[in-house]
């Protein structure tokens, strides 16, 4: 009788834990990695790594070539006479992106400065310091997993803010097919900041007056008039559109341990009491393809400060990572002791800068914790959190076993590097049931 | 364009000067450019309370003062917020009663987040929260006689709700969702206790008032342009906002009159083509309006205008109940272009008073003392 109770009870315990497996599981992806969490690197307090790996992107430095990671051409011209220019973007729209999406942060605000913790993902999906959106709102790899892209994106920084500004590249370019230009008296040049409003505003949404998440500078709903926004903590930005906020931290920088992160650049905002700017932001023309907003370039206007940046600098800030994994063969049972139902194996980088990885399982019964994340080579200075030897955990989901044992494959991979390892997982889990046919691991 | 820098100062004082003596000339022989109705009863006090919260990165605190001791701040409140969003307060008090949208600490520091809408009891010091779908972007507003509040929702990604919660039952109802147009905004309520709210689309700015019915009606076409501002006067019959015109080689706001029953008061509070500010009711039915230097207050007899700062200009926020004193945020600058820094300000009469801050003051509202 106390047998059979037993049973039962186990029986019973056996199906919820698998029950709440299979609803994490099986719950509705909000982001590429939903419900998990990958790791990421987070640098220095002073963000010194992070601003050279602006300047190393605004100068195309980084990832050159690479169709995703890289800056596409951008265009210069009128709306008529539009041609591909140079592959540049001005740095300091960079910084005041980085600064008012994530203020210069990979990781979420429980992972320390040189420190390996989890990375910092909003809730509509915007990823580390860029807190690019844009192809990350669903994974997109094989078997519905995160691919490589995604994986960069959520756990290295200078991919991270490779893609933003390549995202923000191609806001510029949209004009003026899908977007209106800003420099109708200055052959729209990309050099000036001020010719960049709208890729801003478009780079948080291009959206429309009074809607929910408006950024139109005329919104009934802002202030008005309004003082610029100082980027100091001291006003609230709900009270701004987003290329205000940019605005301000570009000209207001942040402040670390009393030093500025960047020199101040007091641009131009548009002048709204000159019909030239007011006329094209009237609500008559806000609608696709924006064909009539374009407007001059707001006075003064100020070109791009050059970065004195070497031309290895990309080199140095991706190193030469090296790929190696602890375990060839590992077994797992769920039969057994609780300990014996997981295991870890580990990831190093044996080379130098850092290593993105990401841990796929070619069955979707076994879980690997965390999914995705960063390996950090041996001339990157790391405090805490698992830098040189990252733990995977591997765990089984019961509901999702085809068999009382089964086998299948961790791949560990790397955006950055050629060669992946495999890891062999043996999975037993041979209950013994009271009812046949009441669990899959039985059959 | 008078006021621009590239004149030297002494002609841009004498023009400033100037224009402000030929408004009052003007305002003065419009005595009957706005049909307010008068409301002789108001409270007789000597001091007021001015209640305002203190911007904090994580957390706003609520502060009162007595407009008797400018000095003595105090806190009454705070208010946890997620990281760098301030509350966003209701366009007025009723009594002790203080309203306003704010996004919870836990939630995603983003416009696009779910705000909840409070109600904060000065006197008790209770906050009871009515709403969590609220939008932080728009302001909520209370009912004249304090039983109603209307707020935006943030439900619905495809347009905008405004929904009105009774106060005494704690019930709410959906006045009325729009897909179609920009968006809308809350503005108030008439006389009779219906729903005015403004909506954008691409033909501009449309004041519509839904009756007890839920029958919508378009009470005027405000502007072919963005026009914002929207103040009902203490009797619910009149409405004055701001609407963007081209003035001088300019575009500037200007003070608009109108009235809810449909017909028109005065489009204009007044000629000129400096632009204008915020316009704030006394409560005895007189009208502030911001100008170039100093707020301009005109009821049915009278134009005054009210002590000017040595530079910058001030933009109206709201009178206390006795009608003495008036809460405005002064810029230092020249213009809505240049407006400079900003600060909260009490005048009276002939007297200003600047409360000092580290960060950024929203203005909440004032009490009868």
């Amino acid at each position: 009788m106390h047998k059979k109770l037993l049973r039962a009870f186990l029986l019973t315990s056996f199906f919820i834990v698998a029950l709440i497996f299979h609803f994490q599981i099986s719950s509705v992806y909000a982001c590429a990695f939903d419900p998990l969490r990958p790791n990421t690197y987070e640098a220095d307090s002073l963000r010194q790594r992070y601003m050279h790996a602006l300047d190393a992107a605004a100068e195309n430095q980084l990832f050159p070539g690479d169709f995703y990671f890289g800056l596409p051409k951008i265009e210069i011209g009128g709306r008529y006479n539009r041609v591909a220019g140079e592959r540049s973007i001005p740095v300091e729209l960079l910084r005041a992106i980085g600064w008012v999406e994530s203020s210069l942060t990979m990781g979420s605000r429980s992972t320390k400065f040189e420190s390996v913790g989890m990375s910092l993902v909003s809730f509509d999906c915007g990823h580390g310091i860029m807190q690019v959106t844009s192809g990350m709102t669903v994974p997109i790899g094989i078997d519905g997993k995160p691919n490589d892209k995604q994986v960069a994106v959520a756990t290295s920084y200078p991919h991270n803010i490779a893609r933003g500004a390549s995202v923000l590249a191609a806001k510029w370019n949209n004009a003026p097919q899908s977007r209106p230009i800003v420099g109708t008296d200055t052959n729209s040049d990309p050099s000036i900041i001020e010719n960049w409003y709208y890729a801003v505003w478009a780079y948080n949404g291009f959206t429309g007056p009074t809607s929910t998440k408006s950024n139109h500078p005329l919104d009934p709903t802002f202030q008005w008039p309004r003082s610029s926004y100082q980027c100091d903590g001291t006003q609230s930005r709900s009270h701004f559109p987003y290329q205000e906020l940019v605005w301000g931290c570009i000209s207001n920088p942040a402040y670390r341990y009393g030093e500025r992160l960047w020199e101040p650049v007091l641009i131009s905002l548009p002048n709204f009491n000159d019909p030239n700017f007011y006329n094209a932001l009237s609500v008559s023309n806000f609608r696709f393809p924006y064909n009539n907003m374009d407007i001059p370039t707001p006075k003064p206007s100020h070109q791009t400060m050059q970065t004195n940046i070497s031309s290895s600098i990309g080199a140095q800030i991706i190193g030469l990572p090296q790929l190696q994994v602890s375990e060839q063969i590992v077994t797992l049972r769920i039969n057994g002791s609780p300990d014996q139902a997981k295991t870890t194996i580990y990831v190093s980088n044996t080379g130098s800068g850092l290593l993105p990885w990401s841990a796929k399982s070619s069955d979707n019964f076994l879980i690997t914790t965390p999914p995705a994340g960063i390996a950090v080579g041996n001339n990157i200075p790391c405090k805490s959190g698992n830098c040189s030897r990252v733990p995977i955990e591997l765990t089984i989901n019961p509901s999702l076993l085809p068999a009382s044992s089964a086998s299948t494959t961790v791949t560990i991979s790397s955006p950055e590097i050629a060669l992946s390892e495999k890891i062999q997982v043996r999975v037993y889990a041979d209950f013994e049931v009271a009812s046949p046919g009441t669990s899959r691991a039985s059959n | 364009m008078f006021f621009s820098t590239r004149l030297p100062n002494i002609f841009r004082i004498l023009l400033s000067a100037f224009l402000l003596a030929a408004f009052i000339l003007i305002c003065m022989n419009f005595n009957t450019l706005i049909q307010l109705s008068s409301n002789s009863d108001s409270p007789d006090t000597n001091s007021s309370t001015l209640f305002f919260a203190e911007f904090g990165w994580n957390q706003d605190l609520i502060y009162e003062i007595s407009s008797s001791d400018p000095n003595n701040k105090r806190v009454i409140h705070t208010v946890d917020h997620s990281p760098g969003f301030g509350l966003n307060p209701a366009i007025n008090t009723h009594k002790e009663q203080i309203a306003y949208v704010v996004l919870s600490k836990d939630v995603t520091p983003s416009r696009q987040s779910s705000a909840e809408l409070w109600i904060f009891n000065s006197h008790t010091h209770k906050a009871i929260r009515l709403a969590r779908d609220a939008d932080i972007n728009a302001r909520p507003v209370l009912r004249n006689d304090g039983h109603s509040i209307v707020y935006r929702s943030s439900k619905n990604i495809n347009g905008s709700s405004i929904i009105e919660v009774n106060l005494d039952t704690r019930t709410r109802r959906i006045v009325y969702t729009d897909n179609n147009s920009f968006g809308i905004i809350p503005v108030g309520f008439n006389q009779n206790n219906e729903v005015i709210f403004a909506r954008f689309d691409y033909t501009g700015t449309d004041l519509i008032q839904i009756n007890h019915q839920q029958e919508l009606s378009i009470l005027f076409h405000a502007s072919d342009e963005i026009a914002r501002d929207w103040r009902i006067d203490p009797s619910g019959k009149n409405i004055a906002f701001l609407a963007p015109e081209f003035l001088g080689e300019k575009i500037v706001h200007r003070a608009q009159l109108m009235s809810l029953d449909g017909t028109r008061v005065n489009n204009k509070i007044m000629n000129g083509v400096s632009e204008q500010y915020a316009p704030a009711w006394r409560q005895d039915g007189a009208l502030a309006v911001g100008t170039s230097m100093a707020p301009l207050v005109v009821d049915n007899h009278n134009a005054l205008i009210l002590m000017p700062s040595e530079q910058g200009f001030d933009v109206p926020l709201g009178w206390s109940a006795d009608g003495n004193y008036l809460a405005v945020r002064h810029f230092d600058g020249i213009d809505s272009y240049t407006p400079g820094n900003d600060s909260l300000v009490v005048i009276k009469q002939n007297k200003r008073m600047t409360i000092h801050n580290h960060s950024e003051l929203i203005f909440l509202g004032w009490n009868s003392a």
